[in-house]
């Protein structure tokens, strides 16, 4: 007799922001997959709007506790090609580093507090440290250097403050480098011990052929700039970012989903950064990746894991070489002035791409604003993960049905949720 | 016990009314010799680096649901007359609102994780205040701030009791 299962997870746990899951199997098919964000709208853009675009970066910096810098990051980038400014030099190696110090603090905190468990059998990572205290211990460690490189640089771990346009208010001091290049020697060891014990996790065979979207830049691991391409073949310039890309509504969603305008659904993220740029990680990078069992290109999105510790090593040696580089610019700013013009930005936010789009008046009123956050952009690609997953292992008894598809959920580390967590699960013979 | 250093971290918002009431504690107590005061409103987890090298350590936060506005509770996390369990809501006093984050682990979480890391300060003590209002951009409501003075005056007697100030 088919049996009909409907599988819940009202909030999801272990992501971040609220979300919930809803999987509906029919005998053997299943004909529902579908990830409902329920958070209400932010409204930022609209809070954007007739302010001066010198405040973007502070007012977008407040969307996100995790990836603040991701915001303010687009917003200078974007409001500079509005104004018609280039930040090079000292000034851009130290947006660099502050977004290092990001990539570093969001990754340790997901392998080590949301995803692993995953892996291991565990709840949550208050268990797993019971048995594997040595490695959330150098999580947590992790985590904090990535908040002191953001305290340093941005004035302060959480919505930094000391971003803006043409710059920073403050450089740090010599010292300050000096105390950060210290712990990130350690940090870099660290990662590479988080690294290789994921590298022991059971991994679930599975993979997909995913369109990944990414940056790339001529010669960097792409963080703040580059153009934006794909596995099948796009290859933009961030302007042209509306004429390929597009937002939809959907009814279950309070998060508007992006899809290729040609192809739809498609995956931004560490994924789709690593498989799209691998010739751009440093040599000892790539050897690490080998030696995991990763190699140059990956598709298997529950070894995302592996490829988010090698960013936290890659970050570490990048910030490592930006401060035994660096040279105190002449002033923390260059100076600004408003003109008239629309301004488009692009960076890798620890998630993957985060895209914003500025207009301005000529005293410089932010006219309109739009920010395309990594999530929105995947959260199509994650029900069809979970449509997949599901459809593989439909023998699996409800409980560990539905642990599968939270993990493949937590793949992607979605910012929506981190709420109480709780299961209605209706089985219908 | 003279030359222990004593942390007071007051978790709360500032800007959500009563959930000030944290922070505003902590600034009635900063400054006094051999006691440092922070405040945190987000990232519970950042806590075990906080009262990291510190013996005795005062947490106070505001709650909600287990008294009347301004209430006290106080509730010994760890030390000699600690509970086993160090879940605020399990400790056999007030049922304490964790620090609610979207983005962060609450305090029930960050302790529970400090016990089992083996980071729990040797003294951690949990000060709860009962708040009347968290609305957005309000301010403390008076039972709430005379509730802040007392409660900075208990810790300032704990202090004294133990020969620190």
């Amino acid at each position: 007799m088919a049996t009909s299962r409907t599988i819940r997870v009202d909030a999801i746990a272990r992501v971040e922001g609220e979300g919930a899951l809803e999987l509906q199997i029919d005998g053997e098919r299943v004909t529902l997959a579908r990830l409902s964000i329920f958070e209400p709208p932010r409204l930022f853009e609209a809070l954007l709007r007739g302010r001066d675009y010198c405040e973007a970066p502070d007012i977008t910096a407040r969307i996100c506790g995790i990836c603040p810098i991701a915001y303010q990051m687009g917003a200078v980038h974007a409001m500079e090609r509005a104004i018609g400014l280039q930040v090079d030099g000292q000034l851009r190696a130290l947006r660099r580093l502050i977004y290092c110090g990001e990539w570093i603090e969001s990754h340790a905190l997901h392998i080590v507090m949301l995803h692993a468990p995953d892996f291991l059998g565990y709840a949550d990572a208050m268990q797993m440290a019971r048995d594997h205290g040595e490695m959330v211990r150098a999580g947590l460690s992790l985590k904090r250097v990535g908040n002191e490189i953001m305290r340093v640089l941005g004035g302060r771990e959480i919505h930094p403050i000391n971003v803006r346009v043409g710059g920073f208010y403050r450089l740090p001091d010599r010292s300050e480098l000096t105390a950060l290049a210290l712990q990130l020697e350690q940090a870099r060891r660290q990662a590479q011990r988080l690294l290789e014990w994921a590298a022991g996790f059971p991994f679930p065979d599975f993979e997909r052929d995913y369109e990944f979207v990414a940056l790339r830049h001529p010669a960097e691991y792409p963080l703040n700039e580059g153009r934006i391409v794909s596995s099948a073949g796009l290859d933009i310039d961030v302007t042209q970012f509306d004429s390929e890309f597009e937002e939809r509504q959907v009814a279950h969603s309070s998060a508007l989903q992006a899809v290729l305008r040609r192809r739809g659904s498609y995956l931004v993220g560490p994924l789709a950064r690593y498989n799209l740029n691998f010739d751009r990680l440093p040599a000892d990078v790539q050897g690490l990746a080998r030696e995991v069992g990763v190699g140059s290109g990956c598709r298997n999105p529950y070894r995302s894991i592996l490829v988010r510790a090698l960013e936290i090593v890659y970050a570490c040696g990048e910030a490592l070489r930006l401060i035994a580089a660096y040279q105190p610019p002449d002033a923390p700013a260059v100076p600004v002035g408003p003109r008239a013009g629309t301004g488009h930005a692009c960076t890798e936010a620890p998630r993957g791409i985060c895209h914003h789009r500025y207009e301005i008046d000529a005293d410089g009123t932010i006219l309109s604003a739009r920010i395309v956050p990594p999530t929105s952009q995947n959260q199509l690609t994650i029900e069809e993960d979970l449509r997949e997953v599901a459809a593989r292992a439909l023998t699996l008894p409800d409980e560990r049905l539905r642990e599968r598809c939270e993990q493949a959920i937590r793949n992607h580390d979605p910012c929506i949720s981190c709420a109480a967590h709780f299961l209605r699960l209706t089985v219908r013979h | 016990m003279a030359s222990e250093a004593c942390l007071v971290i007051g978790l709360g918002n500032a800007a959500r009314a009563d959930d000030g009431v944290g922070p505003l504690v902590a600034s009635l107590l900063a400054g006094l010799a051999g006691v440092r005061s922070l405040c945190r409103d987000a990232d519970a987890l950042a806590l075990l680096d906080d009262w990291a090298g510190s013996d005795l350590v005062f947490i106070v936060d505001a709650a909600s649901g287990a008294g009347p506005p301004g209430s006290i509770h106080r509730v010994q996390l760890s030390g000699p007359h600690a509970p086993a369990s160090t879940h605020p809501a399990s400790a056999g006093h007030a049922r304490v609102a964790a620090v609610a984050s979207t983005h962060g682990l609450g305090l029930p979480q960050a302790l529970a994780l400090a016990r089992t890391l083996d980071r729990l300060p040797r003294r951690l003590i949990l000060y709860a205040i009962e708040g009347a209002s968290f609305d957005c951009g309000a301010p403390l409501s008076a039972v709430v701030r005379a509730a802040a003075q007392r409660t900075a005056d208990r810790i300032q007697r704990e202090l004294r009791a133990v020969g620190l100030h």
